[in-house]
């Protein structure tokens, strides 16, 4: 009960209420300064922006737990959008039919979309799981392939042929009992993605391969596809994110998910900053803290291209404030996934 | 380590067709069918041009080159020179002299040097974290200090517009100063100890830290080299196509990396080197050129540039695993 290396409830709810606690004072300090803050439409948007970015970083989570690092996502992210928008525009059913508000084609579109993303991280899954590639460089090269390839559907002009009338832009727009579809999507991964790596022998075993590989493979655990799921998975929901910017912009944008990169590591190691690992639980929370800030600064007319600073330094703020010693007695440890852990792991 | 390519200066016919010169032959094919199948690409005056053009990547690169030697990644390098790129404009918009815009616009950007080296080092941020937020403040200062835009300034003049467009013996000098920074560097590379405390960094981190070597010390070193050297690239950059573009990190970020990696693979087997370095420099330019003149569009190119990263790391691995090496190949 009172083992220390264990997860322990009141850990969690520790680390939690830190992160409840830093993003309350954010958001009192934002309603001082800007009386349109705490309204339900700017709540709203806010969760509605955060969507996109927690769901890219949800998926690198995965990556980040083995101790790995996938660059490519975001061009995956890329040639997904362009390959959904693509079949949008093509209409392939012959005989399409509504479905509530959208045409029939959507959906096969959307995930096609999310299939192919997933192929593109089965690569980099099979590279740097089964033949051991270095995954940076493997992802690299990968990544560098699908963002060319996804130039490959229009030549890289915008797509806006059906976009306007198929009801893609639905997914965007739709609402589930008064709250937008992207955030109970959202809501609903991330639930899903806690019960499986916190609750259960498959997320346990991740873990595992994470901290010791060595380790986790004489107790049984087999690596490798551990390896190759993390790697679709990450690709997946990234995907899944840059068809729900697609859907949101109106356009098939070659860009669209261009801008995922930072966003997506600064909410994972937000979280690692609090929570000293990664889990889906700080990633929420890293997400949420980061979007949190993009809004309020955006409310107070900061200019769009200052939006990295902004990330940027609240990771740095986050990660160096977690790495002073407040008890004076917990030992500094490297965060899991930094480059000295990778280096022992041959 | 009982790799012999690390330290012997042997050179053998035979090692042509090893397996870490395979991306030589890959490149000497390239440029076999650009020759063969566009007439513009075998000018003399081309393949010059093509030199020119890689010399300000290859100097932007050599810091990151030994970064990822030790283990470690830079991925603000980029953005690092777009920031320099935009003071430089600046600067001489407001009318400074080249002289004292050179310098300035250096030091400003050797400080996210000093950032990441002293996040990395003292924090203990994994280094992509902290160039990559580095990286971040450094593209939005850029684009803070031109609303966004890109500055446009008049020609270089004097020593810099020599440095940049001028040819020294029909080379251009651009050209040959990179090529001396590379001699240079390859030389404190393979035949002094810090050059060898890279390596042993990047081969087991453990093992140099009970040897007593300065771990921290390098890698600060290390990271606010890379930034300087970013940074003279970007002042460089700016100077020959005459304005500062705050979004011109986006497209050397990527091949930065790529030439980096695809150097790894060449001459060291998986270690990245700076002859490497300048090797894949030369082979990436020479596809943006040919791939330009034979009119594909540019995305062919980074479908290319993909595909030789794979075959370049599938290549090393398979190399490893024969010799019995084994495990994970060990860049980055």
């Amino acid at each position: 009960m009172t083992d220390k290396k264990g997860p322990s409830i009141s850990d969690t709810l520790k680390s939690i209420a830190i992160f409840v606690m830093m993003i309350a004072v954010i958001i009192i300090i934002f309603s001082l300064v800007e009386d349109k803050f705490l309204t339900a439409r700017n709540l709203k948007m806010l969760l509605r922006h955060m969507s996109i970015s927690a769901l890219t970083a949800l998926g690198l989570t995965y990556v980040i737990i083995l101790g790995h690092y996938d660059m490519s996502f975001y061009m995956v992210g890329c040639f997904a959008a362009m390959t959904t928008s693509y079949l949008n525009k093509m209409d392939i059913m012959m005989d399409s039919f509504m479905i509530g508000s959208i045409h029939s084609f959507v959906i096969p579109a959307v995930l096609a979309g999310i299939a192919v993303g997933c192929a593109w991280g089965l690569i980099s899954g099979i590279a740097v799981g089964f033949l051991k590639m270095n995954d940076m460089v493997t992802t690299i090269g990968v990544g560098f392939i699908a963002f060319g390839t996804a130039y490959l559907y229009s030549k890289g002009s915008f797509i806006y042929d059906n976009f306007l009338t198929s009801g893609i832009t639905e997914i965007n727009n739709a609402d589930w009992f008064y709250v937008p579809f992207p955030i109970v999507l959202m809501l609903g991964l991330y639930l899903i993605s806690y019960l499986i790596l916190s609750r259960s022998k498959f997320g346990r075993n991740f873990y595992a391969t994470g901290s010791n590989r060595i380790a986790a493979i004489f107790s049984g655990v087999r690596v490798v596809p551990y390896i190759i799921v993390a790697f679709v998975i990450c690709s997946g929901l990234t995907s899944l994110a840059a068809i729900m910017t697609t859907s949101a912009q109106g356009v098939g944008n070659v860009k669209a998910s261009i801008n995922f990169l930072m966003p997506a590591y600064a909410a994972v190691y937000i979280g690692i900053s609090v929570f000293k690992k990664a889990t889906v639980i700080g990633t929420f929370f890293g997400a949420l803290f980061t979007s949190v800030m993009l809004n309020g600064f955006t409310l107070m007319a900061m200019p769009f291209y200052l939006s990295d600073l902004i990330i940027a330094v609240s990771l740095i703020i986050a990660i160096i404030l977690s790495k002073i010693d407040w008890t004076s007695i917990q030992k500094k440890n490297p965060i899991p996934g930094s480059g000295s852990e990778i280096a022992y792991e041959k | 380590m009982k790799n012999d390519t690390i330290t012997t200066n042997g050179f053998r016919l035979g090692n042509l067709f090893q397996a870490q010169y395979g991306l030589i032959w890959v490149a000497l094919l390239m440029v076999a069918v650009f020759a063969v199948s566009s007439d513009v690409f075998r000018t003399a005056g081309n393949l010059l041009e093509i030199l020119r053009q890689s010399g300000i990547l290859a100097i932007m690169v050599i810091g990151l080159t030994w970064i990822v030697a030790t283990g470690e990644i830079d991925v603000s390098f980029a953005d690092i020179a777009a920031f320099t790129g935009i003071v430089t404009a600046v600067l001489l918009k407001a009318g400074f002299s080249w002289g004292i815009t050179f310098i300035v616009a250096a030091l400003l950007g050797t400080v996210f040097g000093v950032i990441s080296g002293f996040l990395v080092v003292y924090f203990k941020f994994p280094a992509l974290i902290a160039t990559l937020a580095v990286s971040g403040i450094a593209k939005s200062l850029a684009s803070l200090m031109g609303k966004g835009a890109v500055i446009h300034i008049t020609k270089a003049e004097g020593l810099v517009y020599q440095l940049v467009y001028g040819n020294v013996f029909g080379m251009p000098l651009l050209f040959i100063v990179t090529l001396s920074i590379y001699l240079i560097c390859r030389y404190l590379q393979d035949r002094t100890t810090a050059g060898q405390h890279l390596y042993a960094l990047g081969d087991n981190r453990q093992a140099t830290q009970e040897a007593g070597i300065k771990e921290g010390k390098i890698l600060m070193s290390l990271f606010i080299l890379s930034a300087l050297l970013a940074s003279i690239g970007g002042i460089l950059l700016t100077a020959t196509v005459s304005s500062g573009n705050p979004k011109i990190g986006a497209s050397y970020f990527l091949d930065g990396l790529t030439v980096v990696f695809l150097g790894a693979m060449i001459i060291k087997a998986g270690q990245p080197n700076v002859i490497g370095t300048l090797i894949g420099v030369i082979i990436l330019s020479t596809l943006g050129n040919g791939l330009t003149l034979l009119g594909e569009y540019f995305f062919v190119g980074n479908i290319v540039k993909g595909l030789l990263l794979v075959f370049g790391v599938v290549v090393v691995t398979f190399t490893r695993y024969k010799k019995r090496i084994g495990g994970q190949y060990s860049i980055a």
